[in-house]
């Protein structure tokens, strides 16, 4: 599991960083944000990185409450972005208008509540330690209920993006958007996943044993998100320098090759 | 849907086609591995039947009239109609003609737009309106036993399967092979369709007609590029947020 979780941070990191370069041109720079405060978040956590810090920051488990603020942030520029990029202002809405923002204050505002009330005294990733007493419970379903929110929104946002094959594409083109489905799929798996540990949350609360296996499930998440993310940036990659001839005579000329 | 992979060798034996797979697969020049398929599925695709047909030096329709699904359907054709022919030109051809009308014939330029090769784009759709009655979507689901909503998406794909081609072409009375002409299975010179025959029917209608005519084809020309333009400025603004 760590090693997995290992390698996923390191791909996570490098491809956030083969980003920099084009984000000082100003492109996609929100993505590398939201890739820094993600990658940032899972490094925290990561136990002898967590047990150092903890050691540092005053406050027992301080970090951990810190680790979620910098997750909610990854997330909430994610989730705007795409809304953004898909072109819905409804979903720009729920995601960074004035309910989206109420939700993000709102979660926040809780689960520093929660990690105040709950008062873990060894010092535990995730308070992992203290997973049956009910303000970790509490503490750990805040922060899934708030992604879960983002992640439903995304997934029916994502899945309704896909539409037929673009009419009269050169190769090219249909490389590209074979690339950017692919992409918007896998994301949109990653996205299920959120939910699906929000659900999990009351069993790990019953049976403490099975958290580890549970905690299979945000790694997953970020893997598929961030390879997602990658094939979108490819297949931007591919279709870029191709010339973007829609007249009608070059759909017409096009039309069979479809086929 | 395809037709009988039994009768398929039947009538390849008959036109002296290669029988076995990988011959035959050569002298088609498709692949071995689609043909091997097709057999054993049991069935063959009509486009098979169209490409064998043109190897064996045959026509296609009369190849598909050879196969029980398609019995009958070479004595069916005939001459398509004026609107079946209409509805298969775009705003380019109207264009053209109207400027043929002001200018003389356009000799060199003529020949830089030829007719459309079909399918052309919303084709399909555009025919079966054409010789919509108005009832033809429900008869044709009906008779084929498909729920309409399956028929309308296959539309707005621009596709028909062969058959229903044929029972669309023989419920609305027109003749048999123009719904193949049109998807794009054999070409119009296989279908029946006089060469030309496009242009013939633009020029053959009166001015009101003509521009009525074009005003039909310039609102679907303008909602096909419309909505491609649409597309690839929200497939532009997605890469270009997050990648």
């Amino acid at each position: 599991m760590t090693i997995v979780t290992a390698v996923v941070l390191v791909v996570a990191a490098l491809l956030t960083a083969f980003r920099v370069p084009a984000s000082a041109k100003g492109r996609g720079r929100p993505i590398v944000v939201c890739g820094v405060l993600t990658v940032l978040a899972f490094l925290l956590v990561v136990p002898p990185v967590y047990a150092a810090l903890d050691r540092v920051i005053p406050g027992e488990n301080a970090v951990d409450p810190l680790t979620k603020i910098l997750l909610f942030g990854g997330m909430f520029i994610l989730a705007d972005q795409l809304a953004k990029g898909l072109g819905s202002p409804r979903l720009v809405r729920l995601v960074s208008g004035l309910p989206g923002r109420v939700a993000l204050a709102l979660a926040a505002v809780l689960v520093v509540t929660f990690f105040l009330l709950a008062d873990v005294p060894v010092s535990s990733p995730q308070l992992a330690v203290a997973n049956d007493d009910p303000f970790v419970a509490l503490y750990t379903a805040t922060s899934l209920v708030y992604f879960s929110y983002l992640c439903v929104l995304l997934v029916v946002a994502v899945a309704r993006s896909f539409g037929p094959p673009p009419v009269g594409a050169s190769a090219r083109e249909l490389r590209a958007d074979r690339l950017d489905r692919l992409g918007r799929q896998l994301m949109m798996a990653g996205f299920v996943l959120v939910p699906v540990r929000l659900v999990l949350t009351p069993l790990t609360f019953l049976r403490p044993e099975t958290y580890d296996a549970v905690q299979v499930l945000p790694v997953s998440t970020l893997a598929l998100v961030v390879v997602g993310l990658w094939l979108v940036r490819l297949a931007r990659r591919t279709a870029d320098g191709e010339v973007r001839d829609v007249s009608f005579a070059g759909l017409l000329a096009r039309v069979r090759r479809d086929r | 849907m395809a037709v009988d992979a039994r009768e398929f060798r039947r009538w390849a034996e008959s036109v002296g086609l290669p029988s076995a797979v990988a011959t035959l697969a050569r002298t088609l020049d498709v692949s071995r591995a689609t043909l091997q398929a097709q057999f054993v599925r049991g069935r063959v695709a009509e486009q098979t039947v169209v490409t064998a047909a043109r190897a064996a030096g045959t026509g296609p329709v009369a190849a598909l009239s050879a196969f029980s699904d398609f019995a009958g359907l070479a004595d069916r054709v005939t001459l398509p109609t004026v609107a079946e022919l209409l509805s298969q030109t775009t705003y380019i051809d109207v264009s053209m003609e109207v400027v043929a009308r002001i200018a003389g014939p356009l000799g060199e330029v003529g020949d830089r737009y030829p007719e459309p090769p079909l399918p052309t784009l919303d084709g399909v759709r555009s025919w079966f309106n054409a010789v919509d009655d108005g009832e033809l979507r429900r008869r044709v689901s009906e008779a084929a036993g498909i729920v309409p909503q399956g028929l309308s998406t296959s539309l707005t794909d621009n596709k028909l399967r062969p058959q229903l081609a044929v029972l669309a072409a023989d419920l609305a009375g027109v003749s048999a092979a123009s719904g193949l002409v049109v998807t794009g299975l054999v070409t119009p010179e296989e279908g029946g369709w006089p060469a030309h025959a496009r242009r013939g029917a633009l020029a053959g209608l009166g001015e009101l007609e003509l521009i009525e005519h074009m005003t039909e084809r310039s609102r679907h020309a303008a909602r096909i590029v419309g909505r491609a333009v649409e597309e690839q400025a929200r497939v532009q603004k997605f890469r270009d947020t997050l990648g």
